[in-house]
């Protein structure tokens, strides 16, 4: 049972990281990046480490995603500007 | 042409290792128990019974491998500093230009921020108790610090007391080092009394939850940093070009 | 009898998420579509809260506490959301309804 939650969740990182990959728009990558953040997080908790899944949590999906929007704010400003 | 060829190609083949890798795992990942193995997490959770900590990583992070995290301070404090260089070139101008923020937003926002910065003390405090600790807590303060920003863009910190606690909890953290250096002859020796029959108390575990406040406070203070660099840079660059 | 209203909370909760999910995929524009997202998840996700309450007791609390913070969370960011899209997609809209206080406000603030 367990195998089979941890199957789905790989398979899930899988699609959500391959979106991620092939999206053209550079916003909606991002999101599904935290979406592979997200399901690390399950990963970690059930393979018993609760430590760093509480980090990739806060890390993986609350600050980076965070600096790689204020980041692709910044550079995509440049573009138009030239 | 034909790049859209290679680029579907390419995709094709990345599916097919990805989907070969989960097959190869799948075997394995079917037959998940907890087996006992005897290996170094063994060893050290036998001496996690010394150190008086409820959370075996906590003790791992902070005493058995002590100067690791030494080391991580360090490169943050560096990340920060490189960060200080690159972002704070621009001129500021001091507080200009107020965008009318609405009133759900600024009350809400508040009211947030608040319980986000109490769940991250707690995360602190409670780091040799139960998952999580220095790292984690002064990251979830610093996501507050981020939403008051993201809301109030007028919003200043004080770069002083910032500076003051970021230094200070360094230098402390240091200092707590080389007392135990002196009294137990060990760099980051457990100098302060801690009872193994006080296990899972919240005063228990000698300099450990100590030493995890004081990095809690230093990652707090440095990400807050960070993350006001990155979101005032932007926003002067807004002022000065309108 | 409790563990049956924890599983009929649980079923109701999540047939919310699935109505949200379908609303999310369908709704033609953005204001409808975010009025389906946030609505019927936060109805859903305070109903699977109820029915994790149901199953373990003595997690009341932790549960209450988190059930507050999605009432806080959830209304605040789709407010935000709305008055975004209004102020740049729908402040030139002629509105059929008549009423409009939002867009009163805004030219109140212009004065």
């Amino acid at each position: 049972m367990i195998g089979l939650l941890i199957l789905f969740t790989f398979l899930a990182i899988i699609v959500v990281a391959l979106g991620a990959i092939l999206s053209k728009d550079i916003t909606q990558s991002v999101m599904l990046f935290m979406g592979v953040g997200l399901g690390s997080v399950v990963l970690f908790f059930i393979f018993q480490a609760p430590d760093v899944a509480l980090t990739e949590a806060v890390i993986g999906t609350g600050l980076s995603t965070a600096v790689f929007l204020l980041g692709i704010r910044h550079t995509s400003q440049e573009e138009a500007e030239s | 042409m034909n790049l859209k060829k290679e680029l579907r190609l390419k995709h094709i083949i990345l599916s097919l290792l990805s989907s070969a890798l989960l097959l190869s795992f799948l075997g394995l990942l079917m037959q998940v128990k907890t087996n006992t193995y005897k290996t170094v997490g063994d060893i050290f959770l036998n001496l996690n019974m010394q150190t008086a900590t409820a959370n075996a990583v906590t003790s791992v992070v902070t005493f058995f491998r002590g100067i690791d995290t030494v080391g991580e301070v360090t490169v943050l404090f560096l990340a920060t500093s490189g960060v200080a260089l690159m972002l704070s070139s621009t001129q500021r101008t001091s507080k200009k230009v107020v965008k009318q923020e609405s009133f759900v937003l600024h009350v809400g926002s508040r009211l947030l921020m608040s319980v986000i910065i109490l769940f991250g003390v707690y995360i602190v405090i409670h780091g040799h108790l139960s998952p999580g600790g220095g790292f984690q807590g002064g990251v979830v303060i610093a996501t507050a610090f981020l939403l008051l920003f993201l809301a109030n863009p007028n919003m200043s910190l004080s770069h002083g007391i910032l500076t003051l606690g970021e230094s200070l909890s360094g230098s402390a953290y240091v200092l707590v080092a080389l007392i135990g250096l002196f009294k137990m002859n060990i760099l980051l020796g457990n100098f302060l009394p801690h009872p193994v029959g006080e296990i899972g108390e919240l005063v228990s575990g000698g300099i450990i939850p100590v030493i995890y406040i004081l990095v809690g406070i230093k990652v707090g203070s440095e990400m807050s940093v960070i993350v006001e660099y990155f979101i005032k840079e932007d926003y002067y660059k807004e002022v000065y070009d309108a | 009898m409790l563990l049956f209203l924890g599983y009929l909370l649980g079923l109701l909760g999540t047939t919310l998420f699935f109505i949200s999910g379908i609303g999310l995929l369908r709704m033609p524009d953005t204001l409808t579509r975010m009025q389906a997202a946030t609505k019927a998840s936060t109805l859903g996700s305070l109903l699977v809260i109820l029915a994790v309450a149901c199953f373990e007791p003595q997690w009341t609390f932790k549960l209450v506490v988190l059930a507050v913070f999605i009432l806080i969370t959830n209304p605040i960011s789709s407010s935000v959301l709305a008055m975004t899209t209004y102020k740049r997609f729908y402040k030139n809209v002629y509105n059929t309804s008549g009423a409009d206080a939002f867009r009163d406000d805004l030219k109140k603030e212009e004065k």
